[in-house]
């Protein structure tokens, strides 16, 4: 049975944990050689490790997405390695200071926006030629629901995460006429690390999840699903679009 | 797919038999729903040949008890069904104007109510069943204006609609409902009614969709690995309409 992405080539940014690693195992099983992007060198490692130990190939980038000259040199590294880049997931991404407009400082709102803007900024620059070159490729970004609708805490994260929107579109209608197809997941609630650090106890989310209509949060690898759905040919004919995998939260407008 | 059971209304042609040979390539079984006996026969005997497990139920979906006959038909045929695939669907263009009582009632009555009433009989078979996947073709009509597509465009966004309120009372009981948006698609009904290449040339991606392409969005909707998408509607239109 088609595994769906045989001999495909991608970046995954972010990879070191939670969707990133949830992104690359699963892209690893159909079929794709993984470079796993990560600012923490043991957490990109583990993750390549973890490719490895079920029989895919991987390359571990340790880095930070943030600064332009490194994420450009990783990513010539794993087309230096592998021959070209076919599928760049532009996933990493902070939580940024999670409080309110009086309570934002400069130096974390410029971090915010260096990793989860400026970093897929560069990210796709540096992919984006060789795309070009052989006319096909294939970008996904993680935005967030709240990108869709708003949270009365965390204007750093829904403001970076609606740029991410933005540049999805633009880049869709940039790069369609050489059958680069840039679209994006905006994910609801999921259990990861970084979730559990910043929203509180099992226990407390449990209670959040219950205005999901699903009456849960995601597991990292059902948003993994999406991601590799839109790396595949089977969305070729999907750009500029976002797969909102809340668990219906959106559509209460919540 | 392997071992699914799936009811495609407007299976027999365009979109939603591409979308049947997808299914049937990928293990499931189908339940072919068309108004047109001869379609349905050369449609059904095409899968059959290639070894799948067909029934092919003639009618029309305009009213209630047709479509709860059909949907029942075709679990009597399988015991249990997982996927429900509302695809029939009727497009008409005209100036506003000119749309006469029949038109409003023929366009709401196939695209709207038939679609309703599918969905109705799937949603208290799923539920009892313990869940099951409902996917909707709804149009790029629905989310913008267009010349001269009121009535059909008012059906679409209707689709929309009852997605998200089937999805919402749907998710308790595991029976997941999303939409499709196509723009242009290059059925055959599509290639000789004469529009397409005037459309065609409107998208970034630089074609119509293939049947085929909405197939596959079908199918990443109507599996589990999209059980954390809930209501919600997917454009597959090669960035012709990006919102």
């Amino acid at each position: 049975m088609a595994r769906g992405l045989e001999g495909k080539i991608a970046v995954i940014t972010g990879a070191g944990a939670g969707m990133g690693r949830a992104h690359a195992l699963l892209m690893a099983e159909r079929g794709a050689t993984i470079a796993v992007q990560d600012i923490r060198a043991a957490a990109a490692e583990e993750t390549a490790r973890l490719v490895r130990d079920a029989g895919g190939e991987a390359l571990a980038l340790a880095g930070d997405v943030a600064d332009k000259a490194r994420i450009t040199q990783l990513v010539r590294e794993a087309e230096a390695r592998f021959g070209r880049i076919d599928i760049l997931v532009n996933n990493a991404g902070v939580p940024g200071e999670l409080g309110t407009t009086e309570t934002t400082t400069e130096a974390g709102f410029d971090r915010t926006y260096a990793v989860n803007v400026k970093g897929m900024v560069f990210a796709t620059q540096a992919v984006v030629a060789g795309m070009k070159a052989r006319r096909s490729g294939k970008i996904v970004n993680i935005s967030s629901r709240w990108a869709q609708v708003g949270s009365d805490f965390g204007i750093d994260y829904c403001g970076t995460k609606a740029a991410v929107l933005g540049l999805t579109k633009a880049w869709a209608k940039e790069l369609a006429p050489w059958r680069i197809c840039v679209n994006a997941v905006a994910p609801g609630g999921v259990w990861t690390d970084m979730a559990l650090q910043e929203r509180g106890t099992p226990e407390e989310i449990r209670e959040v999840e219950k205005s999901v209509p699903l009456g849960r949060w995601a597991q990292p690898r059902e948003l993994a699903y999406a991601v590799a759905f839109l790396a595949s040919p089977e969305s070729d004919f999907i750009t500029g679009q976002v797969i909102a995998a809340n668990g219906g939260a959106t559509i209460v407008g919540f | 797919m392997k071992g699914k059971a799936a009811v495609i209304t407007g299976g027999a042609q365009g979109i939603g038999f591409a979308i049947a040979e997808l299914l049937v390539e990928r293990g499931a079984k189908v339940a072919l729903l068309d108004l047109s006996k001869t379609h349905l026969e050369k449609a059904a005997g095409i899968l059959k040949q290639r070894g799948a497990e067909v029934v092919a139920i003639p009618m029309d979906i305009r009213t209630g008890p047709n479509c709860h006959k059909a949907f029942g038909e075709a679990a009597a045929a399988f015991g249990r069904i997982d996927i429900l695939g509302n695809i029939a669907g009727v497009y008409v263009r005209k100036p506003i104007l000119e749309i006469t009582d029949d038109e409003w009632n023929e366009m709401l009555g196939v695209n709207v109510r038939g679609l309703y009433n599918m969905t109705v009989a799937a949603f208290k078979h799923m539920k009892e069943k313990g869940g099951g996947k409902i996917v909707n073709i709804a149009s790029i009509d629905a989310w913008k204006a267009h010349p001269k597509n009121t009535h059909y465009a008012a059906s679409k966004a209707a689709v929309v609609s009852l997605t998200r309120s089937f999805a919402l009372e749907g998710a308790p009981h595991k029976i997941y409902v999303n939409t499709i948006s196509p723009g242009p698609v290059a059925t055959e009904k599509a290639k000789q009614a004469g529009w397409l290449p005037e459309e065609a040339a409107k998208v970034p991606l630089g074609r119509a969709a293939e049947p085929r392409d909405i197939a596959e969005a079908f199918c990443y909707l109507a599996s589990s690995e999209s059980n954390y998408v809930v209501g919600a509607n997917l454009f597959v239109n090669g960035g012709y309409l990006i919102l």
